[in-house]
């Protein structure tokens, strides 16, 4: 286990006063957002000419399904770039993503303005010698600005935010068979790493060419290329479990990537992006935007039978990604993406696929993914996460332990994640979904690690929800 | 006979209240709602169509609410059309269920 202890970061007061000093430079752009968006609720409801009196007196609101799209001035490439998740990459249409959105005039013309946020407070136990608890929050909040250029083209740029190198203490949260990326000079095993606090920030400039095409140009100083299906906290089938997948880093790991640039075209259903980017996965310092090289690329094809469904095949290289692992790898990636619209939300399932080839180790390492939530009744949640991954680096940093297995067993494991949760929304405030929760894990693992995981491992998480959203 | 008698008036009850309606108005996404002034130099239905490609669904506004409709089908002919929609409206699903749907000509007249 990785104790904070034996490897004291120096200036830790220093970043303990910088995370106090974020913490609360995010809590007032929460606020900001909320803020906005109620006074431009008002201000959308005096303009249709519905007075709040009127509503009040008729009750007209009890039946009005709209969902306070608060937008003006767009055209075809505007709602292109608004139904974006991460990056480039796209949830199925039909998902009405939860954000607040406003609009303001300045001087260079009108911008539309999108507030997404998300924000878990999770207590996690994870069973057996390896496992741990933990209280810790996951986090993130994204702000884009929208602007339209000419009758055909539109601009975007946007930056997200994440506290998570302050609210994930030790550099990791507990999740058994939970690899990649490094704490404190070693790598993190049976963890989760948290987010850089500058998640993203990119621009990206849409034309329509013609009616049913559209090009699109993407540059992001910390961006999300074209590999892989939506990353996991974007993802609508994951909304409702606070914590990662453990194929993270098979399939949607580089959704924090550095010197991003991505060129796609659209024609009807299908989309064709190809990206370069800086390969190495983020630093321990993750307070800071990294730079480097683009090293790396990677290409997807999108396929949008219509807007129910979303599914996406990519490949790239990703030049040296793990900082204490020698080698390139190449990752192939395949996903298929349902939306069901439902009274109180949407039913959203996933199903993926992620393969990396190691090119130090010439390991061919799989991962499967099935992913579900379902809404119930209105403010209910139940949801569910199936995953099938090869895993090789549960003993890094354990070279005894590494070499005993090699030698009698091998060098990959196969291991099973089933995960059911549900969470039950309680309205707390308008623009904020606010839902309490918990999840179960229960893994499966070949017979020769359990002498070091236990026979029948299982995870556990309690968490209390926080989702900025479009009040109904 | 009281039992009877009982049983045809909750009969005759529960058929009265899914008994259609006629609703009129017109045929809007749930993304606007109300107004268009969101695409800038395009028609309503243009907009309409556009935000149904997107999350938005087809609703009918009839002047004071935007209520969703349970056939995504007919509303894409009248986008941004008067219509007369024949159905019930489910107060749990907060949606009209739509029986059929015509243009109201002489409302479009007037």
């Amino acid at each position: 286990m990785i104790g904070e202890t034996e490897f004291p970061l120096p200036g830790g007061a220093v970043r303990r006063r910088a995370a106090r000093q974020l913490l609360a430079l995010l809590g007032a752009c929460l606020v900001a957002g909320t803020a906005l968006a109620q006074d431009d609720g008002k201000q959308q409801r005096q303009e249709s000419g519905a007075t709040a009196n009127e509503e009040a007196q008729d009750g007209s609101h009890t039946k009005d399904t709209t969902t306070s799209m608060n937008m003006v001035d767009m055209n075809p490439a505007s709602m292109e770039l608004m139904n974006l998740a991460s990056g480039t990459s796209v949830n199925a249409a039909a998902w009405p993503m939860p954000m607040v959105m406003t609009h303001f005039r300045s001087p260079f013309g009108t911008w539309n303005t999108m507030y997404m946020g998300t924000a878990f407070l999770v207590d996690t136990q994870q069973s057996g010698p390896r496992g741990g608890d933990k209280l810790y929050s996951p986090n993130w909040f994204m702000a884009a600005a929208e602007h339209r250029v000419g009758a055909r083209g539109a601009f975007q740029m946007d930056l997200m935010l994440s506290l998570e190198p302050a609210t994930i203490t030790g550099e990791r949260y507990p999740l058994l068979f939970q690899t990649g990326e490094t704490a404190y000079g070693k790598p993190i095993v049976d963890g989760q790493h948290p987010h850089n606090f500058i998640m993203g920030l990119g621009f990206q400039y849409t034309y329509q060419l013609a009616e049913e095409t559209f090009l699109s140009a993407y540059f992001a100083p910390v961006g999300d290329p074209a590999l892989g299906p939506v990353a996991f906290p974007h993802r609508a089938s994951a909304m409702e479990l606070p914590q990662a997948t453990i194929s993270h880093h098979w399939q949607d790991s580089t959704h924090i990537s550095d010197e991003v640039l991505t060129v796609g075209i659209e024609h009807k259903n299908l989309r064709l992006e190809a990206s370069g980017f800086y390969g190495s996965e983020p630093g321990e310092n993750r307070w800071i935007i990294q730079a480097g090289p683009i090293n790396s690329w990677a290409t997807r094809l999108w396929f949008f039978p219509n807007k129910y469904w979303a599914a996406q095949v990519s490949v790239g290289r990703i030049a040296h990604p793990e900082a204490l692992e020698p080698g390139d790898q190449v990752r192939a990636t395949a996903s298929l993406q349902y939306i069901k619209p439902m009274p109180g939300g949407s039913w959203a399932s996933t199903f993926a696929w992620g393969r990396d080839h190691d090119t130090a180790t010439f390991r061919n390492l799989n991962s499967y993914l099935a992913e579900s939530v379902l809404p119930v009744f209105r403010k209910n949640f139940i949801t569910g996460r199936v995953e099938l991954v090869d895993k090789d680096e549960l003993f890094n940093g354990q070279p005894g332990i590494e070499q005993h297995l090699d030698v009698l067993y091998g060098s990959t494991f196969r291991v099973g994640a089933y995960t059911a949760g549900y969470t039950r929304d309680v309205a707390l405030l308008r623009f904020v979904e606010t839902g309490v929760g918990a999840n179960f894990t229960s893994y499966s693992l070949p017979p020769a690690i359990k002498p070091y995981y236990g026979n029948h491992p299982v995870g556990g998480n309690i968490f209390v929800r926080f989702r900025l959203r479009s009040p109904e | 006979m009281i039992k009877r008698t009982s049983m045809t008036l909750t009969l005759v009850g529960a058929l009265l209240a899914n008994a259609p309606s006629t609703f009129t108005g017109v045929i809007t996404d749930t993304l606007c709602g109300r107004t268009h002034g969101m695409m800038r130099a395009s028609s309503d239905e243009a907009c309409v169509r556009m935000c149904v490609k997107g999350s938005g669904e087809y609703a009918l506004f009839d002047g004071k609410d935007v209520v969703k409709l349970s056939d995504q089908k007919q509303p894409a002919k009248f986008a941004a059309q008067r219509v007369k929609v024949t159905g019930t409206y489910d107060e749990k699903a907060k949606r009209i269920e739509v029986a059929s749907m015509e243009p109201a000509r002489d409302q479009a007249a007037e």
